[in-house]
């Protein structure tokens, strides 16, 4: 589904990523794990297509030149981003936002616009999965939520626009024991043969809801380590040192 | 031998307006006149040097050649209507009443030209026309008491709740026309009254409007008014609102710069009562190179009132805008509430906006709060929206338009605010 070769990223002239390689078929679920500062975010940031960086480096996506495409193309052809910090859109309703996008990315695939019924069936069914209430669902995009309801609010779009590619930016960070259960559910929900997950986070917690076929270390802007999910515990018992140390004498 | 005698200015605007001035036999209107004519004798149009004019230049306005023009002829008034909106309609051309599109009433409610309410509503008349708009500081203002054209007398009687809201369309049609629409707008002891306002002008003209509105709300009443100004790249228009509040009262006054090319509002309120609330809001949108200016002062003279101010603008291209929030909370004013808000996006390099809030307060006991945002365009929110799938032009639109959503749903009535955000959505479509 997507081949990432040789990626290099800066901001500001600082080198982010340095070299990073990874492919994922469908249907698969990686995680990425690292310390902090290890360039987890960018990678994420990166992949959907944030302007503030300097790349280079190749990603096939689909058969497609992924680096060459906008970001809303990049969503358009089934890439999803769940946001490590979800953005506040005062006056944007939830619901008027993702009629939007969906219209947006069917007129792209030519089809078109989604029929009112048919719409708010899927609404009600999909903030079902993810426990969000209808007052939540109603309100301006992400206004006054708290953090949980951000990262739940970002799952259930997810769940509305469906799409081939999912990463997830450390969507476990601060969430409560409930809130994450509720949000793996909904990704586990999700899990089929045609798509796949990109699972960016500092913790194995999430793991134990979610489970990952592959786990890959994250280490100064490359992927030093690759494994099952046992590599994930290991991490979790021992901290990232071991992982340094190896880097450091190779 | 001949003589060169130079004209000035000012005297070559006012010979423009001569055919309007005070005639008939009300002896009010010839007093008002009378005293707007010697004022004019020591006022001049304003420099920038002027601190209320700093960022606002008059020049394009007083160098112009400005004529008065009566226009009987066909006018399609329903392309000025706003879609469901039911709504007692006037309608005034070039400034002066057209009978022939408008609907008058006599009842509760009265709606007049004020030609006719002059002496049909003499005490009315009396009581408000010419008491709160001050001639001898504002040039334009005496210019307005001297030679207004016509305007709106609209009143709702004692405890009197209108079933709809009147609707006073303003539009210029003829190239090089100067409107002097004069109002006056009355709310009886707990009556309430909505108007709304639109100022427009004919594809491609040029035109300056020239309005005063005089607003007097009772004890116990409430006024709202939405105005929207939506006329062409030439037309300047200069509005001035001037209200008075008695206790218990409300007044809201809405103001949606939606197109043109130059704007002023100054926008004065006296809250002259107890545990009154006066609200102004307002948008605008410069485009090209639009010019849109805010002037607003809210007077506390009393204790125990809350005023709220929020005024929202969204600077395109080389557009300019000004926001000059003045509030006054005098020593008798306890307990006031006063929040100001003015906050900004500016689209391009070119843009600019100056903003200043102004407090003077006097009393010890009050909540007055204000803040002023200036910025770019939130990248992080378009970004968002993008990694949704939707593209870039269309993520633009949404966002301007929630920007300023929520000035455009304090209008009162759900066909205004559909309106005005169909407006906005096609102005930030073109941009």
């Amino acid at each position: 589904m997507i081949k990432i070769k040789n990626l290099h990223a800066s901001v500001e002239g600082n080198q982010i990523l340095n070299g990073l390689n990874l492919e994922v078929k469908a249907g698969e679920i990686h995680a990425i794990m690292g310390p902090n500062g290890s360039g987890k975010s960018t990678l994420a940031s990166v992949l959907a297509g944030r302007e503030d960086y300097e790349v280079e480096g190749e990603v096939d996506y689909l058969g497609k030149d992924l680096l060459e495409m906008e970001a809303d193309e990049r969503a358009k052809e089934g890439l999803f981003l769940a946001f490590q910090y979800p953005v506040e859109i005062p006056g944007v309703s939830n619901v008027n936002f993702l009629k939007t996008a969906m219209n947006e990315i069917r007129a792209h695939h030519e089809q078109g616009p989604i029929s009112a019924k048919e719409f708010l069936g899927k609404l009600k069914e999909k903030s079902d999965l993810v426990g969000l209430s209808g007052k939540l669902r109603d309100r301006s995009v992400n206004e006054g939520f708290s953090g949980g309801e951000k990262k739940r609010n970002d799952i259930f779009q997810m769940a509305m626009l469906e799409p081939k590619l999912a990463i997830m930016d450390e969507t476990d960070s601060g969430l409560d024991i409930d809130a994450l259960r509720v949000v793996s559910e909904g990704v586990n929900a999700m899990r089929s043969e045609d798509r796949a997950f990109l699972i960016i986070t500092h913790y194995q917690r999430l793991l134990e809801y979610i489970k990952p076929d592959f786990v890959h270390v994250l280490f100064e802007g490359r992927i030093v380590k690759s494994g099952g999910p046992e590599l994930a515990l290991k991490l979790e018992e021992q901290g990232y040192d071991w992982i340094k140390e190896e880097v450091e004498t190779a | 031998m001949s003589t060169v005698v130079e004209i000035s200015k000012k005297d070559r605007f006012i010979e423009a307006l001569k055919g309007n001035e005070h005639t008939g036999s009300s002896e009010h209107a010839r007093k008002v006149f009378d005293r707007a004519i010697a004022a004019l004798e020591s006022l001049e149009f304003p420099t920038t040097r002027v601190e209320d004019w700093k960022y606002t230049r008059v020049g394009k306005i007083v160098n112009a050649d400005w004529s008065l023009q009566k226009d009987e002829g066909e006018i399609d008034a329903l392309l000025y209507n706003i879609p469901q909106l039911d709504c007692l309609r006037m309608v005034f051309v070039n400034g002066y009443f057209r009978e022939d599109l408008s609907e008058v009433s006599t009842e509760a409610l009265i709606a007049l030209p004020m030609s006719r309410a002059k002496d049909e509503f003499s005490a009315d008349f009396e009581m408000g026309y010419g008491s709160l708009a001050d001639d001898s500081t504002s040039i334009f203002t005496a210019i307005n008491t001297g030679y207004a054209c016509n305007g709106a007398f609209i009143k709702s009687t004692k405890g009197h709740r209108p079933s709809r809201p009147v609707h006073v369309v303003y539009i210029n049609t003829k190239e090089g026309v100067i409107a002097q629409p004069r109002n006056l707008f009355i709310v009886e002891e707990s009556a309430e009254l909505d108007i709304i306002q639109s100022f427009v002008s004919a594809d491609g003209i040029r035109s300056f409007t020239n309005v005063i509105t005089e607003c007097h709300v009772a004890q116990n009443a409430k006024m709202s008014i939405d105005k929207i100004q939506s006329g062409g790249e030439e037309s300047f228009v200069l509005s001035a609102e001037q209200g008075q509040q008695a206790r218990d009262s409300h007044f809201s006054l809405n103001t949606f710069s939606l197109k043109g090319g130059w704007i002023r509002n100054n926008s004065n309120v006296h809250v002259n009562g107890e545990n009154s609330l006066t609200d102004l809001y307002g948008t605008y949108m410069p485009m090209g190179k639009s010019h849109v200016d805010n002037h607003t002062t809210i007077d506390h003279a009393v204790a125990h009132c809350e005023s709220n101010e929020l005024y929202k603008g969204v600077i395109h291209d080389a557009g300019t805008g000004v926001f000059n929030g003045k509030v006054f909370v005098r020593q008798d004013a306890q307990k006031t509430n006063a929040f100001q808000q003015n906050a900004n996006i500016v689209m391009t390099e070119q843009g600019s906006m100056n903003s200043k809030p102004e407090l003077e307060i006097y009393a010890d006991d009050v909540k007055c709060s204000h803040g002023s945002t200036t910025g770019q365009f939130d990248d992080e929110a378009l970004f968002y929206l993008m990694a949704r799938g939707i593209g870039r032009e269309a993520a633009k639109k949404l966002l301007i338009n929630a920007f300023v959503a929520d000035v455009i749903n304090k209008s009162k009535h759900e066909a205004v605010r559909d309106y005005i955000a169909a407006v906005v959505e096609s102005l930030s479509l073109n941009s």
